[in-house]
């Protein structure tokens, strides 16, 4: 069967999304049709205003349609005088969800990577000086990945740090949680050996 | 199908699609090797701690074409502990080998060096000597190594008062005995052909390698140069 120009264009509108092929695609497309117009409806609009209005925050770089996002808009959270350091906004959802930490975040949007032809200028690190400049920051928490590029990156800002006279620290890396230490990996179990803390 | 074994080094990897990764490898049998691994960064998978650069490696790849499978991967020693500095001047190593080295090229010699370059960072506290001797090498090893020790014209050992310049593809040309812009002294290309390294060699070693790389770069910068130009954030820049 031949589809119709604005199915089809329905259809391939939807490879766009991650993970989706042809035939995914296909099934979706089908499956508002016939089953859920008003949800798609629904879809369709707030796709749109989201796509038009969010931008990044002024001042961490995460996503928001504000100015400022509600994490640096916060009354109270400038006053704890720390800043972490991610990578992605997925990571400060993370963060926030321990409910540990309550200060303010910058967020990179990536980390550096020569390789792919990624500087300091491209996560955003001029934007980082600025706040290490303006704001009363007593410590800066790297939470960069345990990847080499998050450790390149976490060191470069550190030096930034020290340049300040900011304390700069980095998280923690060792052992997971509820898992046995027979199945960790090498490189982990060696850094949980360095990283051992003594008891009391 | 029957995976092959190579020995490596992981240069380089980046995501792909929704739980794989692109990798690219540099490994003694078949000098740059691209693979493809698949699941690998699913919360699961244990490889995504072994791939990753500057681990001693092990890998079985399988597959006719240019982009391999990655079938397994285990690790052949510790993963060397490089840190501030040294793992910018490593990160630049591997930045410029993924861009020179053209894909299943054997480079023994090459890896030997790269090997070495890496030892020599987690130990050493000079870095620049092992970047020039690094770029030196590489350079020999393609086939774009500069004669700095002899006229290009005369075939004689070269005049330490005299001035030269070095032109791509000939060597080292004599321009008198008077300095001119873009000439070096006779005496420091004799330092530099020995890797007798003191401020003047290492300086005129990096003009003359920076100038023979680009020719092998293309026109696209290196961007692990800008990692050293920490200059202006009030610490000390450490140029290479």
């Amino acid at each position: 069967m031949k589809l119709s120009p604005l199915i089809l264009e329905l259809i391939n509108a939807f490879k766009v999304l991650p993970g989706v092929g042809p035939k995914s695609a296909q099934r979706m497309a089908f499956h508002l049709l016939e089953r859920n117009r008003s949800g798609a409806l629904q879809l369709s609009q707030v796709l749109h205003n989201a796509m038009e209005h969010v931008g990044h925050c002024k001042q961490c770089r995460t996503f928001t349609e504000s100015e400022l996002c509600e994490i640096c808009a916060h009354p109270t959270r400038s006053d704890a005088g720390t800043l972490c350091v991610v990578e992605s906004p997925q990571d400060v959802v993370a963060i926030e969800q321990t409910a540990e930490f309550k200060g303010l975040y910058f967020v990179l949007m990536g980390h550096l990577s020569p390789i792919d032809g990624i500087g300091p200028s491209e996560i955003g690190l001029d934007d980082l000086a600025n706040m290490l400049d303006n704001k009363d920051l007593t410590e800066v928490i790297l939470a960069t990945n345990p990847t080499v590029e998050g450790e390149a990156t976490a060191h470069y800002i550190g030096q930034m740090c020290s340049a300040r006279d900011i304390q700069a620290t980095r998280l923690a890396h060792g052992m997971p949680v509820g898992g046995e230490l027979e199945y960790v990996d090498g490189n982990t179990l060696t850094h949980a050996f360095v990283g051992r803390r003594s008891l009391s | 199908m029957v995976a092959e074994q190579l020995n490596g080094f992981l240069l380089h990897r980046r995501a792909y699609r929704e739980t794989s990764f692109l990798l690219n490898f540099f490994t003694v049998e078949n000098g740059k090797v691209s693979a493809i691994v698949k699941g690998a960064r699913g919360s699961k998978s244990d490889k995504k701690s072994l791939l990753q650069p500057f681990q001693p490696l092990l890998i079985g790849v399988s597959g006719r074409y240019e982009l391999k499978n990655l079938q397994q991967v285990e690790s052949t020693g510790g993963m060397l502990r490089l840190t501030g500095q040294a793992l910018y001047c490593a990160l630049y190593l591997n930045e410029v080998l993924n861009r020179v080295l053209a894909d299943d090229i054997p480079h023994p010699e090459i890896f030997v060096l790269y090997q070495q370059s890496l030892h020599a960072l987690v130990v050493e506290t000079q870095f620049e000597p092992i970047l020039r001797t690094f770029e030196l090498g590489l350079l020999d090893a393609l086939g774009y190594a500069i004669d700095l020790a002899h006229d290009a014209d005369t075939g004689e050992t070269l005049v330490r008062e005299g001035y030269y310049r070095i032109v791509p593809e000939q060597g080292c040309v004599y321009l008198g005995a008077i300095r001119q812009p873009g000439s070096y002294l006779g005496q420091s290309l004799l330092k530099v052909a020995s890797e007798h390294w003191d401020k003047d060699s290492l300086l005129v070693a990096k003009m003359i390698t920076r100038a023979a790389l680009a020719e092998l770069l293309g026109s696209k910068p290196l961007m692990s140069r800008e990692l050293f130009k920490q200059t202006h954030f009030g610490s000390k820049g450490r140029g290479h």
